[in-house]
């Protein structure tokens, strides 16, 4: 038996995007993520902690978008502050928040953030040999590969970058139809 | 309050629709009471994180769990974990139409041998295979009217196991074909084998007010934006309700089925979007909400003749649960080793390949070298979802940063994969079944189902087998990292058995006609009728046996 990441995210249609809640009156609602909204489940810090480490695990480069360029911490965040995702999820992003943390004071930074990157790679290594770690990693890189991947309507995937970079040609229609 | 009508349906799907349709066509008033939503093409959109992260058209498994029990060898037991904590779920498709909003449309008809499984192959020990009341010869017109009514797809080709049909062709030719097809055809005729165009419940012309398919992608597991894919409700459900004698209420769940003193049934109680409680009373109630949900609707709906559910004087009600036991083989297509007109073939957009293998759907048992059943192999493009495929690329957690990179950009730019589904019959036992959990209740505060998963031993056998085929196909074909899978799982949405149709009562719930033999007026025609599955995808077979059914009822109210 496979288990599956993430539980099934439901609750109130995310507010100002008036269109797709009224369209999608039936649509139990869908991570929708403004790139500038304020922080709604993690603290500054975590937000911090946590965007420097899916910066690792996804990294961006040349030609190549990363954590950064999909606004994947917004996204994390947003998708947490969904009514029905399982409180399981939010428990575990800021327990592994707050673990990197730790590992980064043992190597004499205050947070995880002001490593560099190397040291950052490192840091989330030796996380990822501790017990129960590995569902950490699994559900920070399905939030950010849903980021990465995802119909730009939920915040991620900003002007399908994620899918040009992927060489992906999305389905149709798209969600968010405008009159329907 | 309470509503009146003569013939009221549980259950919007496979099982559900075409009685809706004959049954209001022939001037009887219908009620379709479905859990979910109403939703049509104007509402599909092509949104994994929505419909599949998300789950969309099921519903939220902390409201509504089911509880599975699979056998555990370390504790020596079954071990009971309800769904919402792992995830592994058996909803499929709630709304209106129900899974078929949601399916792939791979048809394949059952064959005359799988209808009498038991006599044609023999009994196995541990499992209760039965030989159904009716032949290949009783249902194949029905079959047949499939074709024409939910609209069918494809192009008669002969080979070992093809279906004897009433008409020469499909009403409908074959949906367009990838260009890998033809190179399908030629290395399996290499092989001494004979592949044939699966057909599609997908149109492939526009009918009945129906668009053709666009061939957009994303199509098994979203709801189709044409209304090209055959469901019930874009096929069915419209034509009955414009009849103007059949009424679909969407957002009903009956909680149970009313009967009085002589043992009928008389009344369905559900509750409606509100939260408000309501009544159906009607001549003749069929149920149709899958297996699972309709093994368990009826074991909550006990009355005054029916102590331990509806139609379960027999006691078996649950028990036979059977899936379509599964088996898969992968394999890759890189650009950079195909020669330049393969590569841009492998590169077209077209999203089927439409084709199937039935060479094997009887194998020889290796021991003795006696008959016994095979399978099916249907080969399809891996579907386009781009998340889902991604995160298997971090192989669970362990692989992230560069080297993930890395992955994606080779998984997604670097070639074609392929996907093998191999379907062949889960056996069944009394100990695969359904029970109402003792402890767990959904949001309605009633008891949910628990599903118990017995394997029999043989489906991973034969499982073994039709996987190996199926990478020597791969092999011939060119690909690269082939990998299989022959657990003999069971498939989460193709569902049967829990009211297996006889002609015995002691051993059955339903009589042929798929009317409980306890309840005259009640009748199931969703997978739950099926003794056996046979080993093909069961929704076209459900479909038929459905319009079959409706034919029966229809004779036995009389003229309207």
């Amino acid at each position: 038996m496979k288990r599956r990441t993430f539980l099934a995210a439901t609750g109130a249609g995310a507010a100002g995007l008036l269109a797709l809640a009224a369209e999608r009156r039936w649509r139990r609602a869908v991570v929708v993520t403004p790139p500038d909204h304020a922080p709604r489940i993690l603290s500054r810090a975590e937000w911090g902690t946590l965007a420097a480490a899916q910066d690792r695990l996804l990294p961006s480069g040349p030609g190549s978008p990363g954590a950064r360029e999909v606004n994947a911490v917004g996204y994390l965040d947003g998708a947490l502050a969904e009514a029905d995702t399982d409180p399981a999820d939010r428990d575990r992003v800021k327990q592994g928040a707050a673990r990197l943390d730790a590992l980064a004071h043992d190597r004499g930074a205050t947070s995880f953030a002001d490593l560099a990157e190397a040291a950052r790679d490192e840091a989330l290594r030796a996380f990822q040999k501790e017990d129960d770690a590995g569902e950490w990693f699994e559900t920070m890189l399905g939030y950010t590969l849903e980021a990465l991947l995802g119909d730009p309507i939920h915040g991620g995937n900003p002007d399908e970058i994620g899918w040009r970079w992927a060489g992906h040609q999305p389905g149709w229609p798209r969600p968010g139809r405008s009159g329907t | 309050m309470t509503d009146e009508c003569h013939i009221c349906v549980i259950g919007s799907g496979a099982g559900g629709g075409p009685v809706a349709l004959r049954l209001a066509e022939a001037g009887r008033s219908v009620i379709v009471l479905e859990k979910g939503p109403h939703l049509g093409e104007k509402d599909f959109a092509k949104d994994e994180i929505a419909d599949q992260r998300r789950h969309l058209f099921t519903p939220s498994l902390r409201d509504e769990p089911q509880v599975v029990e699979t056998w555990d060898d370390d504790a020596g037991g079954w071990d009971a974990t309800p769904t919402a904590e792992t995830g592994w779920d058996f909803w499929n498709g709630s709304l209106v139409g129900g899974a078929t909003n949601l399916m792939s449309g791979f048809f394949h008809r059952m064959k005359p041998d799988d209808f009498r499984l038991r006599s044609a192959f023999g009994p196995i020990e541990g499992a209760t295979i039965a030989d159904w009341p009716i032949t290949y010869d009783d249902l194949e017109p029905y079959y047949d009217i499939v074709e024409r009514e939910v609209g069918v797809s494809g192009q008669v080709v002969n080979h070992p196991f093809a279906d004897r049909r009433s008409h020469e062709d499909f009403p409908f030719p074959p949906t367009l074909e990838h260009p890998f097809s033809a190179h399908f055809d030629a290395a399996c005729r290499a092989m001494g084998l004979h592949p044939f165009p699966v057909p599609r419940a997908v149109l492939s012309e526009p009918a009945a007010g129906r668009e053709a398919c666009a061939y957009a992608g994303y199509c098994g597991g979203y709801g189709c934006a044409t209304g090209a894919k055959g469901s019930s409700r874009a096929a069915l459900l419209g034509r009955a309700v414009a009849t103007g004698r059949c009424e679909v209420r969407p957002r009903a769940m009956v909680r149970c089925i009313e009967s009085d003193e002589k043992g009928r049934a008389v009344a369905a109680e559900y509750v409606d979007e509100h939260g408000a409680v309501r009544r159906v009373r009607a001549r003749v109630f069929v149920v149709a909400c899958q297996a699972i949900e309709t093994a368990r609707l009826l074991l909550l709906s006990t009355g005054p003749r029916h102590p331990h559910g509806l139609g379960n004087r027999s006691g078996i009600v649950g028990q036979n649960l059977i899936f379509s036991a599964a088996a898969a083989a992968y394999g890759d297509f890189p650009y950079a080793k195909a020669d330049p007109a393969f590569a841009e073939a492998l590169r077209s957009p077209l999203p089927f390949i439409n084709r199937a293998v039935q060479d094997f759907y009887e194998l020889r048992d290796p021991a003795t070298g006696a008959r016994r059943k095979g399978g099916t192999l249907d080969f399809m493009w891996i579907a386009p979802s781009p998340i889902a495929a991604a995160i298997s690329e971090t192989d669970e957690g362990a692989v992230w940063g560069w080297p993930l990179k890395e992955r994606l950009l080779r998984y997604f730019r670097g070639g074609r994969h392929m996907k093998c589904e191999a379907f062949l019959d889960w056996l069944p036992s009394p100990d695969s079944r359904v029970t109402l959990d003792p402890e767990v209740k959904d949001r309605f505060g009633l008891p949910v189902a628990r599903v118990r998963i017995a394997r029999h031993p043989r489906n991973r056998e034969v499982a073994r087998a039709l996987a190996d085929e199926a990478e020597k196909i791969l092999r011939r074909l060119g690909a690269e990292g082939i990998e299989t899978s022959a657990r003999g799982a069971p498939s989460t949405n193709l569902v049967g058995g829990t009211c297996r149709f006889g002609d015995d009562p002691r051993t059955s719930v339903l009589d042929r006609d798929c009317r409980a033999h306890d309840v005259e007026n009640l009748y199931v025609t969703d997978g739950s009728f099926m003794p056996t599955g046979g080993s093909v995808p069961f929704t076209w077979t459900i479909y038929a046996n459905a319009f079959r059914v409706a034919a029966r009822i229809a004779e036995t109210l009389g003229p309207s």
